[in-house]
């Protein structure tokens, strides 16, 4: 299925970039980069995430393959196959990851990455337990219906979240104009954990900035906005287990609550959205932020 | 299987060597604010939106309390590294001399500030409730 697993080879490099950048800060006077028990819940909430998809593993590839047979044709393992698929899949990358920050039962997966309050390359390792239950793959088995193999896609998707992985970093300033153009680079990515009002859900790229920039979701970021990251809601703890799924408890207390013809709308709405108006979506966050500015 | 459990234990000894090097680096350390200007950036980023009216500092940097100009009030207590902006009552507070301090009942704890002799005067009189 897999012909091999390119993130068994990067999990010490991971590592190593992880001391390096830890210590790095340490010497920047004043850093507060990392925090001990942040760090140990990210990292905690990493490795549960290898488990999980270890789980999981078997069914999503079983899915491709499924997909792959109704496919028309069979792309095969041409070359130029390759680059083609990386591409492809990262615009599947830049719908699911739009689609997990608008839709609140995706949301409460992807919630777990956005949960520090800060921003370094242990905060890239906290990925969910749960995109299995919130049907993250289907947004991959466009490409085996369309005769990629599945092999291809889930090696072009390892590649995809590994160069996402040095993203998360304020070591790195800008890069050349002509990067920050095409690539996703650590200062857009910085913008898409921000919970500042001007860059709440901007900036879903994975590795090409240019879909963002095709479909007006991008920001860039501004040296005279302070970035806070983290939550709207921030977590206020450091619990493993509430930490992964507080958005699921969350989401169970609203439907439980609201009436019939609004539970629904806890499960697909944006997260913030709720059918008596009492919270704020990112829209609303980022209009009173505005009509403070004016 | 054997591998699988092999690599399982073996990235768990990386999660305790990081987190061991992380506290080595002195990251342990609660979170400091660097004065009013930031209290008040942080306060904005309070669910809901708050503007701050006034601001009170603890000596040590280790919180703020706000009030804004409905006279909701804003504590801002150290998280790890990091602030948590939270909404408190105005009951959640009483001066202990130069001591103020903040009942949270959802953490069943109390958070103090030492924001000088000002403390009496929290919350403003003219946002105390009759």
């Amino acid at each position: 299925m897999m012909p091999f697993d390119p993130l068994f080879y990067a999990i010490p490099v991971f590592v190593a970039l992880i001391l390096a950048e830890v210590l790095w800060s340490r010497r920047k006077a004043g850093g507060q980069a990392y925090e001990t028990r942040d760090t140990a819940l990210s990292l905690a909430i990493g490795l549960g995430s290898t488990v999980a998809g270890a789980l999981s593993a078997g069914v999503v590839a079983a899915l491709l393959v499924a997909a792959h047979m109704l496919a028309p044709w069979k792309i095969g393992w041409a070359w130029w196959a390759w680059p083609l698929c990386f591409v492809l899949d990262d615009l599947a990358y830049y719908v699911f990851h739009r689609s997990a920050h608008r839709v609140r039962w995706f949301w409460a997966s992807h919630v777990n990455h956005h949960s520090s309050q800060h921003y370094n390359l242990s905060t890239a390792l906290r990925q969910s337990w749960t995109g299995f239950v919130a049907l993250s793959f289907v947004f991959r088995l466009p490409l085996a219906l369309a005769g990629f193999e599945p092999g291809m896609i889930l090696v072009c998707g390892a590649f995809n979240l590994i160069y996402q992985f040095w993203l998360h970093t304020e070591v790195i300033g800008r890069l050349p104009r002509w990067i920050e153009a095409v690539m996703n680079t650590p200062s857009h990515h910085r913008v898409h954990h921000a919970i500042n009002p001007r860059y709440l859900d901007r900036n879903y790229a994975g590795t090409f900035i240019v879909w963002d920039r095709l479909f007006g979701t991008f920001t860039p970021e501004d040296d005279a906005d302070r970035i806070r990251y983290g939550i709207v809601h921030q977590l206020g703890h450091f619990h493993l287990l509430r930490a992964v799924f507080h958005e699921w408890a969350a989401i169970a207390r609203d439907v439980r609550a609201a009436p019939w013809r609004h539970k629904l709308g806890y499960l697909w709405r944006e997260p913030g959205w709720s059918h008596d108006r009492s919270r704020e979506t990112s829209e609303m966050i980022r209009e009173r932020w505005r009509a403070g500015q004016n | 299987m054997t591998a699988a459990i092999i690599q399982l234990a073996a990235s768990f000894a990386a999660v305790l060597l990081l987190v061991w090097v992380v506290h080595w680096a002195g990251f342990s350390r609660a979170a400091r604010l660097a004065g009013e200007y930031e209290a008040r950036e942080l306060a904005s980023l309070t669910p809901g939106g708050f503007t701050a009216t006034r601001v009170a500092l603890d000596r040590d940097g280790k919180g703020a309390i706000a009030t804004d100009a409905a006279g909701r009030l804003v504590l801002l207590r150290a998280d790890g590294g990091q602030f948590l902006p939270e909404l408190v009552p105005v009951d959640a507070l009483s001066a202990d001399g130069d001591s103020l301090r903040i009942a949270l009942n959802a953490a069943d704890r109390t958070v103090i500030l030492n924001i000088g002799p000002d403390a009496a005067g929290w919350p403003a009189p003219e946002h105390a409730q009759p």
